[in-house]
């Protein structure tokens, strides 16, 4: 069975690196839901602690902004844009990281919440450096110094993309199998008895902080090239809030829950913007409650129970 | 209301908390005015068996009958407008409020008209004198003792029928004690058919006061006596 | 010397005003909280379906061709209807399940959750039932006049707005501790076993705090509506800023929450006059310095950590 479902993994990732090929007015579309997907991830990491964060927008407009100046850095290639965007939003994850940690449950949630916005109104309102309310321009180049056009570089970010987002669930994956990730989830319910054990919580939160800010970070770096602008609302709370819907329609339960989560997020907004362009977020808020109150666990939760089912008739 | 029928009468109670059964099969009964003692060690399920019979927590299996009536499924408050009161082991004063309002609480939630009420709270301050200078007190400033005190007040405001007392006696000194038991004893004598409950781990506690006596054990009563 | 003086006082009088509205919704915010221990993150839209039942009153009004005058009550009828038709539904029929949830965290994350999905129902509905654009109902404002104050004018409605948050608190004080529904609620607060346990139907208590506490952030929202340009997403700044007074004050409590909000309200005029790029930064900033120090508030006792 679990090599089944090694398989079925690639052929998932297979499928959607031809995507682009089949449909390629889509790849734009696709490549969204991939930085999405990195920022639900980064939002599921900290729910694996039980920890709800209002705030992750931060990191994701972080992560969009840096892109846009690495970009006014001549010659500023995309591979090396993603990655110091992603570290910056990881070293910012790391400053207020050492503040956060210290608090659980609503406090968790408000203190990202107020952070974020702090963020949101300096970014709106220091006009000269940040651009306010008209943003800035997210340029990259291609690679070394190849001047590819405005397709090659989208197909480019777009399989940069699938990358980043195939690394950094394996590697979110054999994390939450380790110690440090054992720890994590038994914070949320076991916190003295893991201190017991003579680990620090806060440290293994402050881990999970900074690798939660950068992964954030590289999503919004992703969104940020291939919109090809980043405006203050990426740090507005409802963005934030958005994350954790897709991080809770997918299940925080895997690492693929995440993309699931933004892939599902994605099309629903896509759908309601065509057919019923002023009751988008009606419905979004019908189905986040719905799944709260009766699927709790997700697609993903429903996924794994089709496979738990099938194996169990196995036997 | 039946007339004749028991205060209280628990017929196959079983409790299922946190994944496993704290309380398996019990049955007991408490006649019209009688005191009965629940005898069982930390972690027995004493409180549990209370809790269940006040509609704190949810019962999977059993009937728990109330001065002849079924009660299954109704809430808390529905059985301590029918005359039950709860006194809980750990006190559990409202300390927002001062001893007075504390007092009052129960007499105002069950809808008791006010005469009824003062003339319930004086016969109150007659069984405990001590509770009446700590009237005006705030609830959070009184020592633990005098929370016991304050909590069986409570509870006789709205437990005119029957009163579930979880280890009343923990914690006080041995004077305050033997006050608690001859209150007790009060209540009997003034022949206002108070049923009473009382879970203890300590039997000798338990002699003077209890006419029969559960004991519980691993959630299943061992012996009636 | 007055040169300083003059702007201060100015600002300190605008920063109160604004203070007030803001007390008015995060005071609702507090005493939900304190009963239900829910985080409502649908309290912005109570605000703002407050303000836009408000600013169709005025409407109504100036179509009828009744007295200006009428507005006043109406601005406090139109609270009381919002609080009232929505508070009870979403309390009984869309928050009460989660109440059953065993896990703290759990209980907290579905709540979360819950009302958010509750604030983009309702962040749309206003939108299908009021439409995109804002409306203005700022001649209401004036209907009362005006009072100089060292020369600079403030319209007496401002001052209005003050004296009714100060009328809500007193109310609230004296409702809470002086009637029997008010005790019945502190002790729900308290604790919700002993309080069911006593007699005092813990759920009706429930749904009476949540409706009191809707009807607040209704009336924050009608009382503010003449003041600002009613628009879709003043109910997603407010829950964010009225959560900051919260926060500051500590969860739950409510004179504290007039003392933040005047903090926070008198902190965000000043800075208007003296930095007005980072006035807008003054809520979360106070929020964060707050929780640094005192991680539970400023008025709260500490929280006992989960074992
Ligand atoms: N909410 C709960 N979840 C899981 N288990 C529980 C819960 N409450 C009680 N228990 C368990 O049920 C059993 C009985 O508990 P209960 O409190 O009824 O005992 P008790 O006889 O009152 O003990 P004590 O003398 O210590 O007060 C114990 O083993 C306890 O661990
Ligand atoms: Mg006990």
């Amino acid at each position: 069975m679990r090599a089944v479902r090694s398989l079925l993994w690639l052929a998932v990732v297979g499928g959607y690196a031809v995507l682009p090929w089949l449909a390629p007015s889509l790849t734009y579309q696709l490549t969204i839901v991939l930085a999405l997907g990195l920022a639900a991830l980064a939002v599921s990491l900290m729910l694996q602690a039980g920890l709800i964060s209002f705030g992750h927008a931060l990191f994701y407009a972080a992560g969009a902004y840096a892109a846009a100046y690495l970009g006014r850095l001549t010659g500023a290639h995309v591979v090396i844009t993603l990655l110091l965007s992603s570290l910056s939003a990881a070293l910012l994850a790391l400053i207020a990281g050492l503040l956060i940690v210290r608090y659980r449950g609503i406090f968790f949630a408000m203190l990202n919440l107020a952070l974020s916005m702090v963020a949101y109104t300096l970014l709106l309102k220091l006009y000269n450096v940040t651009g306010g309310s008209d943003g800035l321009v997210v340029s990259a180049t291609g690679v070394a110094g190849y001047a590819m056009g405005p397709t090659g570089l989208a197909d480019l970010l777009f399989y940069l993309a699938l990358a980043a987002a195939v690394l950094a669930a394996w590697f979110v994956r054999v994390y939450l199998r380790s110690p440090a990730g054992w720890a994590l989830g038994a914070i949320q319910d076991r916190e003295i008895r893991v201190e017991y054990l003579g680990v620090s919580a806060r440290r293994v939160l402050l881990v999970a902080y900074v690798l939660s800010g950068g992964l954030a970070g590289l999503g919004g770096a992703i969104a940020g090239i291939a919109v090809g602008h980043v405006a203050p609302d990426s740090a507005y709370w409802t963005t934030s809030a958005g994350f954790v819907v897709m991080a809770v329609l997918g299940g925080g339960g895997d690492v693929f829950g995440a993309f699931a989560g933004a892939a599902l997020y994605e099309m629903l907004s896509v759908f309601a913007a065509q057919y019923l362009s002023s009751s988008w977020e009606l419905l979004l808020g019908v189905i986040i409650f719905v799944i709260v109150r009766f699927a709790p666990s997700g697609l993903w939760g429903f996924y794994d129970g089709l496979w738990r089912r099938m194996a169990a008739g196995e036997r | 209301m039946t007339a004749g029928a028991a205060a209280l009468d628990v017929d196959g109670l079983s409790v299922y908390l946190g994944g496993a059964t704290v309380v398996r099969g019990i049955s007991l009964r408490v006649d019209r005015g009688a005191t009965v003692g629940l005898l069982g060690r930390n972690g027995a399920g004493k409180t549990t068996t209370l809790r269940a019979v006040m509609g704190l927590v949810p019962v999977c299996a059993g009937r728990v009958t109330l001065l002849g009536e079924e009660v299954e499924g109704e809430p808390a408050h529905w059985r301590a407008r029918r005359g039950v009161g709860y006194a809980p082991e750990d006190r559990r004063m409202i300390s927002a409020l001062t001893v007075e309002d504390n007092l009052w609480l129960p007499a105002n939630a069950c809808g008791l008209p006010h005469q009824a009420a003062a003339q319930r709270l004086a016969w109150i301050f007659e069984i405990l004198p001590e509770l009446e200078p700590l009237r005006k007190r705030w609830a959070a400033s009184l020592s633990g003792g005098q929370q016991k005190i304050v909590a069986l007040g409570r509870a006789l405001m709205a437990g005119q029928e029957l009163l579930l007392l979880d280890e009343p006696f923990q914690g006080l000194a041995p004077a305050l004690a033997r006050r608690y038991a001859e209150a007790l004893s009060q209540l009997r004598e003034r022949d206002r058919q108070v049923a009473i409950l009382i879970s203890e781990s300590n039997p000798a506690l338990l002699a003077d006061v209890a006419q029969k006596t559960y004991t519980i054990e691993r959630g299943e009563i061992v012996t009636a006596t | 010397m007055t040169a300083i003086a003059g702007p201060l006082l100015s600002a300190t009088i605008n920063g109160v005003t604004y203070g007030a509205t803001l007390f008015l919704v995060a005071v609702g915010l507090s005493l939900i909280f304190g009963v239900l221990r829910v985080l409502n993150v649908a309290h912005g839209s109570f605000y703002a379906l407050g303000a836009f039942t408000a600013a169709s009153a005025w409407l109504l009004i100036s179509a009828l061709g009744w007295p200006p005058l009428c507005i006043y009550p109406a601005l406090v009828i139109s609270a009381l209807v919002v609080g009232v038709a929505v508070g009870p539904v979403v309390e009984r029929g869309l928050l009460r399940w989660t109440f059953g949830i065993e896990a703290e965290a759990a209980r907290e994350n579905a709540q979360l959750l819950a009302t958010y999905a509750i604030f983009l129902m309702l962040e749309d509905a206003q939108k299908l039932i009021w439409g995109g654009q804002p409306y203005y109902s700022g001649s209401a404002l004036r209907l009362l006049g005006i009072t100089r104050i060292n020369g600079i004018p403030y319209t007496n409605y401002q001052l209005l707005l003050i004296l009714v948050a100060v009328l809500v608190l007193i109310a609230l004080r004296i409702l809470l501790r002086g009637t029997k529904m008010g005790k019945f609620v502190l002790a729900v607060a308290e604790d919700p076993e002993v309080s069911s346990a006593m007699g005092i139907p813990v759920a009706r208590i429930y749904t009476v705090a949540f409706t009191v506490g809707a009807i607040l952030a209704a009336l924050g929202g009608a009382l503010a509506s003449p003041t600002i340009g009613v628009n879709t997403g003043i109910g997603s700044e407010m829950i964010v800023l009225s959560f900051a007074v919260v926060a500051i004050a500590g969860l739950g409590q409510i004179e504290g929450a007039a003392v933040a909000a005047l903090v926070i309200g008198v902190g965000h005029s000043i800075a208007v006059f003296f930095f007005p790029a980072l006035s807008s930064v003054i809520p979360y900033a106070t929020m964060l310095l707050v929780l640094v120090f005192k991680p539970y508030g400023l008025f709260a006792a500490a929280q006992v950590r989960r074992i």
